[in-house]
């Protein structure tokens, strides 16, 4: 290895000195001087670099990111209860719009019955209550109407309440299961008082003077005769 | 999907992400355990003021942390914070925040040099490396700081390793001849 060579590699890293290196040094004297004196300059300039570091700067460099993911956290969990917000606003926009425009959807005497009844079949048509001619008679009463004589079993006889619509609601035993018959106060805003039906049920529908009625069955029930067994049956006060 | 099933999972990926955040902490505190300080004396010899040092430590760690998931080689944890390191200063001169730092005297002045003759020559030779041309500098302080081969200096500073050992070699000669011409009496402060 010649000396410039020698000198290149030991001055540039003298720590990095290597077989090659060391062997040359051991042969030469003036060679050994400058890799000792190297390798001290190279402990001088360490000593130097090796300022202090400022106290606590752990600490603050933790600090920081702790202070930085934090607000991360409330950011995305300000979007995440923002998005709540929006829905939950648009939600209520939606209720409210569907419950200002109700009248108009269940304007339609059928789709009232048959919300109606979907509604409560899951008590309405399992109960019975074995309701007596009197009971139907206490109810129907407040309509200004009377039974004449019970011409079927009676299963459940109430007044329920149903998008702000009160109606008496009785549930009678036709020929292929049971018959619905919602009775409504003359004051009430439906409309298109004709037959209708869904997957399941169908209905017909039949206004007197002092009420309305909406006799419903299953697809099969003669519910003509029904109807007309009630309105024969009914007398009314006035 | 059933309210409580729903509940179930969310539960379950939120304890998941609790878990990930809290093995990302550990090795965030982790690292700055380990290089805090040379990413310390690196910055400040390459900035050459305590305080903007900090900053740009600051700025290292801060980005190190966002981006911890993408260190995936501990091994390659140094020359990835002394990437973010060298980017973070060169962003300080592109936001032009600060102004070009005036070499800090009072801030180098050694208090751990057991001998007065110790602490002068460490006195004159920061003051040398200071005034060391910044090319020449850096690769020194990768070098002696952080212990890096020719090879790992020339791939970070995008430079062949001819270069970086002849920069190295002139840094050294440098200092070598400056502190054979040392003057005998410098006076501290």
């Amino acid at each position: 290895m010649d000396d410039l060579e020698f000198r290149r590699q030991i001055i540039a890293d003298p720590q990095s000195a290597n077989d090659a290196l060391q062997q040359a040094a051991d042969q030469d004297p003036a060679k050994q001087q400058l890799l000792d004196e190297m390798l001290g300059l190279d402990n001088k300039i360490h000593q130097a670099l090796n300022i202090d570091v400022p106290e606590g700067l752990a600490q603050r460099l933790i600090l920081k990111q702790s202070i930085e993911s934090y607000k991360q956290q409330e950011q995305k969990k300000h979007r995440w209860s923002l998005g709540i917000a929006a829905s939950i606003a648009f939600t209520a926009a939606l209720g409210l719009s569907a419950w200002i425009y109700q009248p108009i959807n269940t304007s339609f005497a059928g789709q009232y019955a048959l919300d109606h009844l979907h509604h409560e079949l899951s008590y309405s048509g399992v109960i019975d209550e074995q309701v007596t001619l009197n009971q139907v008679n206490s109810k129907l009463a407040s309509f200004g109407g009377k039974l004449k004589q019970q011409f079927t079993h009676v299963s459940y006889a109430n007044f329920c309440e149903l998008n702000g619509l009160k109606s008496l609601h009785m549930v009678l035993t036709g020929q292929h299961g049971q018959v619905t018959v919602f009775v409504l106060p003359k004051d009430n805003t439906l409309t298109e008082w004709r037959d209708f039906s869904d997957e399941r049920f169908h209905g017909i529908t039949q206004r007197l003077s002092q009420a309305d009625l909406i006799v419903i069955g299953e697809k099969n029930e003669n519910l003509e005769q029904i109807k007309t067994k009630l309105s024969d049956n009914i007398s009314w006060s006035i | 999907m059933t309210p409580k099933v729903a509940r179930q999972v969310i539960e379950k990926s939120n304890n998941h992400s609790k878990q990930t955040m809290s093995n990302k902490q550990v090795r965030y505190e982790a690292l700055v355990g380990a290089y805090h300080k040379d990413m310390y004396r690196y910055a400040y010899w390459l900035t050459q003021n305590s305080a903007i040092a900090e900053d740009v430590v600051q700025e290292t760690f801060l980005r190190a942390w966002k981006s911890l998931d993408s260190l995936q080689d501990e091994k390659a944890a140094k020359s990835w914070l002394i990437t973010i390191l060298r980017r973070e200063n060169a962003r300080r001169f592109e936001r032009k925040q600060f102004e070009m730092a005036e070499y800090e005297e009072q801030h180098i002045i050694d208090n751990k040099s057991t001998s007065t003759e110790q602490n002068i020559e460490n006195y004159w030779l920061r003051k040398q490396i200071a005034a060391l041309e910044p090319e020449y500098r850096e690769p020194l302080l990768m070098q002696v700081i952080q212990g890096f081969s020719g090879e790992e200096i020339a791939d970070l500073l995008g430079l062949n390793k001819n270069t970086v050992m002849t920069r190295l070699f002139r840094a050294r000669n440098q200092l070598k001849e400056a502190l054979e011409s040392k003057p005998k009496n410098v006076r501290l402060g």
